[in-house]
C-alpha cells in the first residue's frame, strides 16, 4: 500500500483523525528528538520536550503552511522549546575568554580513500559525541545555524544575546568541533 | 590601497561569515578578492567548509520508543472534557429545549394513556411524568398536580405550541430524540477507542 502523504496526514489531523497526526509523530519523532537533544545535551529532557513539541504542534496546526515540509516547522517548534527549557536550566552566560580566532584553529589531515568509509563513521560518531558535550550556548548556536538555519541576526534574537556573541560562540563551538576531529582521528 | 586590503589574511570568523552567507558586500568581495590569489587561505576556507558539510549531515538521534502512543493518549485526555463542555453538551441541551418545548402538546396526546389499566408502579411514575410535564409546561391553565407543585413556572413567556400542526410537534421530538441519541453514541465511541490508538 502506498504511504501517505504528510499533506495528507495533515489534512486528515485537521479534520479530527488522531491517528494520523500518530502517523506524522513516528514519521518525525527522531528529527525533532535530535534538534532537542543538541539543544538540551540531555536525553530524558530531550524526551520530553519533543513529546511536548508535538502536543504544541497539535494545537498550532492551524498556523502550518501546509504547503512547506511539516519536518522543518516541527523541528523549529521542538527547538524553540528546547531553549525555552535551556533558559529555564541555566542563564546563558557569555564565557570570559578572549576571542582568539587566529589560533589554534586545527589543520585537518587530508583524507585516506582507502579508510574513507570507516573514517567517516568515526568521525560521525565523534563529532556528535562533542556536539553534545559543548557549553550549553554553543550547541544552542550549532543548532540555530546549522540545523535550524537561522541568521545570526535571528540566532540573536532568539537567544536574547548580541550579534558579536552570536558570531563568537559560533566560531568557538565550531572550533571545538574542529578539535574533536583532529584529537580523535 | 586596495593592494592592501586584499593582501591581509581574512580571519577564520571572516571565513565563517562568508561561508554563512553573513558578510556584507564589500567585505565579500574583499575576502573572495584574497581568497583568489591565496592558496593557505582557500584551503582554510575549504577545511571550515568541509566541517559544516560534516556537523549538517550528522545523522539523526535515534529516539528508542514510538512517542506517538504517550502524544495521542495525552491528546484524547484533554478533549474527553470537551463532550460535557462543548459541542456535546450544546446538544443535549438543545435535545431537552426541543422535548420541553414540545411537551404541551405531547402531553395533551399521551394523556389518555394514563388511563390504561397498567400495574401500580408503572401507572405511579407514568402520572407523575405527566404532572410534572404539565406542571412545566402549562402553567396557564391552572391545571397543575400538587406533587409537582414545587416546580418552577418555566413555560411562561414560550411560543405555545398548542396550536401548532402535529407534524412540527413530532418533527421537534424526533431532532430532540436524534440529537440525544447522537450524543450518546458520539460519547460512547470517544470513551471506546483505546489509548494507545
Amino acid at each position: 500500500m502506498a504511504e501517505v502523504s504528510e499533506q495528507e496526514l495533515v489534512r486528515l489531523t485537521r479534520s479530527g483523525n488522531l491517528e494520523a497526526y500518530g502517523d506524522l509523530v513516528r514519521r518525525h519523532q527522531n528529527g525533532v528528538f535530535s534538534a532537542c537533544y543538541r539543544v538540551l545535551g540531555n536525553r530524558e529532557e530531550a524526551e520530553d520536550v519533543t513529546q511536548e513539541a508535538f502536543l504544541r504542534g497539535y494545537q498550532r496546526l492551524h498556523q502550518y503552511d501546509a504547503e512547506r515540509p511539516f519536518g522543518p516547522w516541527i523541528r523549529r517548534v521542538g527547538a524553540n522549546l528546547a531553549l525555552n527549557r535551556l533558559a529555564h536550566n541555566l542563564a546563558i552566560h557569555p564565557p570570559a575568554l578572549e576571542l582568539d580566532d587566529e589560533l589554534d584553529w586545527p589543520e585537518q589531515e587530508e583524507p585516506d580513500p582507502a579508510h574513507a568509509a570507516a573514517e567517516q563513521s568515526d568521525q560521525r560518531r565523534l563529532l556528535q559525541q562533542a556536539l553534545l558535550q559543548l557549553p550549553a550556548h554553543y550547541r544552542a548556536v550549532i543548532e540555530l545555524r546549522h540545523f535550524q538555519e537561522l541568521s545570526y541576526q535571528e540566532i540573536a534574537a532568539a537567544l536574547g544575546i548580541p550579534l558579536t556573541d552570536v558570531k563568537s560562540y559560533l566560531f568557538r563551538a565550531r572550533r571545538a568541533l574542529a578539535r574533536s576531529l583532529r584529537d580523535g582521528a | 590601497m586596495e593592494h592592501d586590503a586584499v593582501s591581509v589574511h581574512p580571519a577564520e570568523t571572516e571565513l565563517h561569515a562568508l561561508l554563512d552567507g553573513e558578510l556584507n558586500a564589500e567585505a565579500r568581495r574583499r575576502v573572495e578578492g584574497h581568497l583568489a590569489g591565496c592558496a593557505a587561505c582557500a584551503r582554510r576556507l575549504e577545511r571550515a567548509q568541509a566541517l559544516f558539510v560534516q556537523i549538517e549531515s550528522l545523522p539523526e538521534l535515534r529516539l528508542d520508543r514510538d512517542l506517538s502512543r504517550p502524544v495521542l493518549q495525552s491528546l484524547r485526555g484533554k478533549s474527553r472534557p470537551m463532550p460535557m463542555l462543548g459541542l456535546l453538551g450544546l446538544q443535549s441541551l438543545a435535545a431537552a429545549a426541543l422535548i420541553w418545548a414540545a411537551s404541551d402538546r405531547l402531553t395533551r396526546l399521551l394523556a389518555p394513556l394514563a388511563q390504561v389499566d397498567l400495574p401500580g408502579p408503572v401507572i405511579t411514575g407514568w402520572t407523575s411524568l405527566i404532572g410534572v410535564l404539565l406542571a412545566v409546561r402549562l402553567p396557564a391553565t391552572g391545571f397543575r398536580l400538587d406533587s409537582a407543585a414545587w416546580l418552577p413556572r418555566l413555560g411562561e413567556g414560550l411560543p405555545d405550541l398548542g396550536a401548532a400542526p402535529d407534524w412540527i410537534l413530532w418533527g421537534l421530538v424526533a431532532l430532540g430524540a436524534w440529537l440525544l441519541v447522537n450524543s450518546l453514541v458520539v460519547r460512547a465511541e470517544r470513551e471506546r477507542r483505546p489509548d494507545g490508538g
